[in-house]
């Protein structure tokens, strides 16, 4: 079972004290940076399974720049077999999915995992770009994972939102992006450790990987950064010329505002996405 | 005076008990080799002195003497008794082969108070005996077993002195000698044994009761060794290797990469020093009696975890020294940690060092405590999950809470403080102020501290300087909590960040910082002078350089923080402080000074949750509510933030309060 994780070192900023109030510029020089959480868990996933089935590889795979580097020597130290490091940077998520995308084929694989979003961009979309580009199945934000490995199949749950959790039964090969709840990752061990720090990253020129400079394509640009406008907060006062009992009773019912009804639609993500499309066109969104 | 026959007999019997005796205590010592070695056979000198004044002046016994527990005595009065009887001993078997052999050969005076003495000191034993049994068995204090193992010994020392004295008995009354008066109990049997009419019978029964005697001396002689008598020899060696170096300093891993130096797997991969503390226990209690932990209900019971270990390592020791192999357990070979010593156990251990100080035999508990969390989280990475946080935490955010450098130098805000990164012009910097995690990050009343602390030090014209948003986690809590890789590496950064600004001076309020900063730094090739900030603060109103401007007329209670009490032995510097130079009136607690009792925060309790039990700081604040004081007056930023949380919880924030001593400082020079 050749397993691939997709890692990020992501840059932590600290709100207000890294970033200029007035402009909003964030100061580079005070970002810390440290192995995504996500991307943490989504190895910790991929160890145990390694661990469960037999003659399994995991493969820690990144994208970007020598610094990027002590993420990646941290995730191969909770337990991996090799870690890759593209040397690519690139401008966003759509063009750095290429690069990932090509190489997790070349290497092969039965599963990728990432983590659900990056801390620092929260784009949320590395997973499906990448499953996109390697025309796999992917289910997103798991939380529990069960292996049916000769059946070559997993069945996953994922948060629905209120509580509820779907079941999904999904054929391998597959990509999974992570939540948090999934697992607690293990602290490296100190030997091994050591050993991350001696072991030398595959380092993949992405000319290597055959990428054209037409296919290098950057679908967003990030044109403004700034600071959040402060929320306004609705304070709910009851109507005071209503009797002291109305008033309780206005209050209990959580407000005068009724919510509309929502529809829940159900089909294929097709028919779904159609819907969509058609709801957004329909309120002048698209 | 024995009949030949007699003699080869006793010859015989000599050599089966010697062959008995020797047979365990080579298997002992073997195992003892089997530890990991380490060096302590430095300073000779000095070990000797210690270790001959420990014992021959029982100071090891008196030194645990408190209101309550007069055991120490009892024990002064049986090991000089013990010390004279073997003299006896010696002289009995001596005299066996050969009649001359007596303590006459050295005079007949000497012979007399030799005698006198021992008849003596027989009575006292005996006495003791009693007291002891009563205590054990029927008074049951609650730091005693009454075990077997206890009983057979207070038991066959009362019998052995019957013995002698019955001996004793027979002997003059079948042989009356000139001196006998001198051995006046012995001589008082034997008037005892005319009158019941054993005259006749007197040498035969002289004879039975001296072989009853001395074979029980011998089957002793050989129980020594396998009951918690083994202390009468493994606690003097235990005194001879005591650490000299600084009290409460851990030991440092030399190789982080050579797993094998360090990891506990089984029981012998301890250093030979901890197998020698589990021989040297006599299983008093006193460190668990002591304990924080143990007073608050959590599992951690200091004495079980000796004695489980002990146990399992005489159970086990066959194997262990069959198998060379380090790593998987052989028949019996119980994993340490984990198995023998549970994680809630050694987790709970807040580094206070109260059973180390109150060990009349100086066990080292506290690292033992380090060493199989170092075996937890570096080899096996099996620990609470939380505890993952703070490693991380530190590693990444530099703090154990990860709320980052950016804002250590909020504390600043209204007060021009010189940073060593930015220093001002015409302002030197002699000495760093070392503000530390929690006067820095923690919270408002934290900060108070610090800014007081700051606040004096301008007035008294000390040119200080700090880190602000530069400084970082000393690296306290994760070498406490074993997590030895961070440590070194936090600590490595640091010392290449003083080297950078030249630092030769530092000041810190915090008690932790100051013990790993002088202590395991210097271990690691850092080169600086270093006090506490109440050290400090004194050496300020002696020189001068603070004035007070007006007493403190209140009455507080002042709490020894451990690791500026126990740690580092600074126990009178703040009482001057306050007494003297405040005027404060000081009403103290029942535990303090070195019997101080822990605040719960140590050992990197302060950035976890303590789980099971009482709260150790609640235990410690209604102690100090007791006293009828006005507050709590102390000098570590731990316990402050510990005693807040128990106050509150009490609901006796508006009346009892909590203060640090800079803050009594800062109301009596500035205010």
């Amino acid at each position: 079972m050749k397993i691939v994780v997709c890692i990020k070192q992501v840059g932590f900023v600290y709100y207000p004290a890294a970033v200029d109030l007035a402009t909003g510029e964030i100061d580079l020089g005070k970002i810390v940076f440290m192995l995504n959480p996500y991307d943490e868990v989504a190895v910790e996933e991929a160890i145990s399974i390694r661990e469960q089935v037999a003659n399994s590889e995991v493969v820690i795979i990144t994208a970007g720049g020598p610094e990027t580097e002590k993420a990646l020597r941290y995730a191969f130290a909770m337990g991996a077999d090799r870690m890759i490091r593209i040397n690519y940077v690139s401008a966003d998520s759509w063009s750095t999915s290429l690069a990932l995308s090509v190489a997790i084929e070349k290497n092969g694989y039965d599963m990728v995992f990432c983590g659900k979003k990056a801390i620092d961009s929260n784009g949320n979309q590395m997973g499906s770009f990448i499953a996109e580009r390697l025309q796999i199945p992917q289910v997103s934000g798991i939380v529990s994972m069960d292996l049916a490995v000769s059946e070559r199949k997993v069945i996953v749950e994922r948060y629905l939102g209120k509580g509820d959790r779907e079941e999904v039964e999904c054929d391998l090969p597959a990509l999974f992006t992570v939540e948090m709840a999934l697992n607690d990752p293990r602290y490296p061990t100190l030997p091994k450790r050591f050993a991350a720090e001696k072991k030398v990253v595959e380092i993949i020129d992405p000319k290597a990987l055959g990428i054209s400079p037409e296919q290098e394509v950057s679908l967003t640009e990030i044109r403004k950064i700034s600071l959040p406008r402060p929320k306004t907060r609705k304070v709910f006062t009851p109507d005071s010329s209503l009797s002291a009992a109305d008033r309780i009773k206005q209050m209990m019912s959580g407000g005068a505002k009724s919510r509309e009804a929502g529809d829940v639609l159900e089909g294929t993500p097709e028919e779904l996405a159609g819907h969509i499309v058609k709801f957004l066109v329909q309120e002048k969104v698209v | 005076m024995l009949p030949s026959a007699g003699k080869i007999l006793l010859l015989l019997s000599i050599i089966v008990t010697l062959f008995f005796f020797g047979r365990r205590a080579w298997f002992l010592i073997k195992l003892l080799k089997s530890g990991r070695s380490l060096d302590r056979f430095d300073h000779p000198g000095e070990r000797w002195k210690y270790t001959l004044g420990q014992v021959f002046t029982q100071r090891c016994s008196l030194k645990t003497v408190a209101k309550g527990d007069y055991a120490g005595i009892g024990h002064l009065l049986l090991f000089y008794g013990f010390c004279l009887f073997l003299v006896r001993y010696i002289f009995h078997i001596a005299e066996a082969f050969n009649e001359a052999l007596s303590p006459a050969i050295f005079g007949s005076i000497f012979n007399n108070l030799f005698f006198l003495c021992l008849d003596m000191a027989g009575l006292i034993i005996m006495g003791a005996i009693v007291w002891a049994a009563i205590r054990r068995y029927i008074l049951k204090p609650e730091r005693l077993d009454p075990s077997l193992d206890a009983g057979i010994i207070l038991g066959v020392i009362f019998t052995l002195m019957c013995l002698h004295y019955a001996t004793e008995g027979f002997r003059f009354l079948a042989d009356p000698k000139p001196f006998a008066v001198w051995s006046f109990v012995g001589t008082f049997l034997s008037y005892v044994f005319r009158e019941m009419g054993w005259q006749r019978k007197s040498q035969d029964l002289y004879l039975i009761f001296w072989w009853l005697h001395i074979l029980l001396v011998f089957g002793f002689g050989i129980f020594i060794l396998y009951s918690k008598h083994l202390h009468i020899l493994g606690s003097h060696f235990n005194l001879y290797f005591r650490p000299l170096g600084s009290k409460g300093a851990l030991q440092l891993i030399g190789d982080l990469e050579d797993t094998e130096s360090f990891a506990i797997d089984r029981v012998n991969d301890f250093n030979w020093k901890q197998l020698l503390d589990l021989y040297a226990c006599t299983e008093c209690g006193r460190c668990t009696e002591n304990c924080p932990a143990s007073s608050s209900g959590k599992a951690l019971r200091p004495m079980d975890i000796i004695h489980n270990l002990k146990l399992h390592l005489l159970a086990s020791g066959r194997e262990l020294l069959k198998s060379k192999e380090r790593g998987g357990a052989g028949k019996g070979i119980l994993p340490v940690v984990g198995k023998v010593v549970t994680g809630d156990e050694f987790w709970a251990c807040t580094t206070c060092h109260a059973c180390v100080e109150v060990c009349p035999v100086n066990i080292e508990h506290v690292s033992r405590m380090v060493d199989m969390r170092r075996q937890s989280v570096l080899v096996e990475s099996d620990f609470p999950a939380e505890y993952k946080q703070i490693f991380k935490n530190l590693e990444i955010f530099g703090d154990p809470k990860g709320k980052g450098k950016l804002t250590r130098e909020d504390w600043t805000a209204n007060l021009k403080i010189n940073k060593l990164y930015q220093p001002e012009e015409g302002r030197p910097v002699d000495v760093l102020f070392w503000v530390g995690c929690i006067g820095a990050t923690y919270d408002d009343r934290s900060k108070n501290t610090v800014i007081a602390a700051a606040k004096v030090l301008e007035k008294a014209g000390v040119n200080f300087g700090i880190l602000g948003k530069e400084e970082p986690c000393c690296g306290d809590p994760a070498l406490r909590m074993g997590n030895e890789y961070l440590f070194q590496k936090i600590a490595n950064n640091n010392i290449e960040m003083f080297r950078k600004y030249g630092i030769k001076k530092i000041v810190t309020p915090c008690p932790h910082c100051f013990s790993v900063l002088k202590k395991e730094y210097a271990s690691l090739g850092a080169n600086f002078e270093i006090s506490t900030l109440v050290d400090f603060i004194g050496g300020l109103l002696k020189e001068g350089r603070l004035e007070i401007k007006s007493k403190i007329n209140a009455t507080f209670t002042y709490h020894d923080p451990c690791y500026l009490g126990r740690h580092n032995s600074l126990y009178d510097g703040p009482r001057e402080i306050l007494q003297s130079s405040l005027g404060v009136n000081i009403v103290e607690m029942g535990r303090r000074k070195e019997k101080s009792f822990c605040c719960g925060a140590g050992g990197g309790n302060m950035w976890r949750g303590m789980s099971a039990g009482k709260r150790i700081e609640g235990l410690r604040i209604a102690e100090a509510v007791k006293t009828d004081a006005q507050g709590i007056v102390t000098a570590c930023p731990y316990c402050e933030v510990m005693f807040d949380c128990a106050i509150k919880q009490e609901g006796l924030g508006y009346s009892f309060k909590l203060l640090d001593i800079v803050e009594l400082v800062k109301q009596a020079t500035i205010d």
